[in-house]
C-alpha cells in the first residue's frame, strides 16, 4: 500500500478511481444491454419446441466451423512452438 | 525443397489462405443459396468437402514423400512426410467433426458404420499410428522407415474411400463434383465450394511449408549440437 501525502497525487488518484468506476459502470450496462438484445429472440424461440428445432441446424453449423478453425489454430500453435524452441539458447 | 524457399513460401501461402477464408465466410453466410431439402445445415458442406480433399492431398503427399524416403533415405523426404501427415491429421479431424455434426441433422445420427465413414476413420487412425510408430521405436532410422511403410500402405485406402460410395450400399451421398457426367451442383454452390477448396489448399500448403522448414531446421540444429558435443568430448 502506498502512502499518498502529496495533495496533487491524492487528487490524481481520486480522478483515476472515479474514471475507472464510470468505465466499469458503462461496460456493465453495455454488456447487460447486449445480453438482453441477444436473449429476447432466443428466449422467445426456446419457449416452443419448433423454435428450439429451428435453432439446432445453426448451432451445428457454428460448431462445425468453430471446430475447424480450432483445429487449424492448434496446428499453427504447434508450428510456432517448434520455431520458438529453435530461437531459445541451448541449456 | 530448400528450407529458405519453404520458409518464404509458407507465410505467403498461409496469408493468401487466410484472406480467401474471409471471402469464404462471407459467401457461406450471405451469398450462397440455401439448399432446398437439407436447409441451413448443408452449409457445413463448404468446410467438410474441402477438409476431406485437403486430408487426401496431405496423406497422398505423405505417402509419396515416404516412398521417396524409403528409396533415397533423404532426410528432406522424411521431414516432408512428417509435415504432410501432421496436416492430414489436422484436416482429417476437421472432416471427422464436421461430418457427424451435419449427419445428426441430415440423417438423424452422428455416426453410422457405413463403408465410407469407416474407411475414413481407419485412414485417420492409420496416420495416428504413423506418429505412434515414430515415437515408440527407439532406433530413429528404423522408426522413420517403419513409419514410411505405414504411410505408403495407409494411402492405398484413399482411392477405396473415393469409390466406396458407388461400390457399396452407403448412406453417404455420392460425389457431386468429380463424376463422369460433370458436376451436378448449383453454379453458386459450386463457386463457393471451389473458393473454399482454394482456401483450404492454400492454408494447408502454407502451414506444410512452415512445418517442413521448422522440422528441417530443428534436425540441423540437433545435428550441429551433436557434432559440437562429440568434438568437445571425443
Amino acid at each position: 500500500m502506498t502512502n499518498r501525502t502529496n495533495p496533487q497525487e491524492q487528487r490524481e488518484y481520486r480522478t483515476v478511481a472515479r474514471l475507472r468506476m464510470r468505465m466499469a459502470q458503462r461496460l456493465g450496462s453495455l454488456l447487460a444491454a447486449c445480453a438482453l438484445v441477444a436473449a429476447s429472440p432466443l428466449s422467445a424461440l426456446a419457449q416452443d419446441e419448433a423454435g428450439r428445432g429451428a435453432l439446432r441446424p445453426f448451432v451445428h453449423v457454428f460448431l462445425a466451423y468453430g471446430a475447424a478453425w480450432v483445429c487449424v489454430a492448434f496446428w499453427v500453435w504447434r508450428i510456432a512452438r517448434v520455431l520458438k524452441k529453435m530461437q531459445e539458447p541451448r541449456e | 525443397m530448400d528450407v529458405g524457399k519453404a520458409r518464404s513460401a509458407g507465410p505467403v501461402l498461409f496469408a493468401a489462405g487466410a484472406a480467401i477464408l474471409l471471402v469464404v465466410h462471407w459467401m457461406v453466410a450471405f451469398w450462397v443459396p440455401t439448399e432446398a431439402s437439407m436447409g441451413v445445415v448443408q452449409r457445413i458442406f463448404y468446410i467438410h468437402v474441402p477438409a476431406a480433399w485437403t486430408t487426401f492431398l496431405a496423406f497422398g503427399l505423405a505417402a509419396l514423400a515416404s516412398a521417396a524416403y524409403l528409396w533415397l533415405e533423404d532426410e528432406r523426404a522424411d521431414a516432408a512426410a512428417l509435415a504432410a501427415a501432421e496436416g492430414g491429421l489436422v484436416f482429417g479431424a476437421v472432416m471427422l467433426t464436421s461430418g457427424p455434426l451435419w449427419a445428426k441433422i441430415a440423417w438423424g445420427t452422428y455416426w453410422e458404420w457405413d463403408p465410407r465413414l469407416t474407411l475414413t476413420l481407419l485412414l485417420w487412425f492409420t496416420y495416428a499410428g504413423y506418429f505412434l510408430t515414430r515415437s515408440s521405436v527407439p532406433d530413429p532410422r528404423k522408426a522413420k522407415r517403419f513409419a514410411a511403410v505405414i504411410a505408403v500402405i495407409g494411402s492405398l485406402n484413399i482411392p477405396l474411400i473415393h469409390v466406396s460410395v458407388s461400390w457399396f450400399r452407403s448412406l453417404h451421398p455420392e460425389a457431386v463434383v468429380i463424376k463422369p457426367g460433370g458436376p451436378t451442383l448449383h453454379p453458386d454452390m459450386l463457386t463457393t465450394l471451389l473458393v473454399s477448396l482454394a482456401c483450404f489448399t492454400a492454408l494447408f500448403l502454407g502451414l506444410f511449408c512452415l512445418r517442413y522448414a521448422a522440422e528441417l531446421l530443428s534436425r540441423r540444429r540437433s545435428l550441429a549440437y551433436a557434432r559440437t558435443d562429440s568434438g568437445a568430448h571425443p
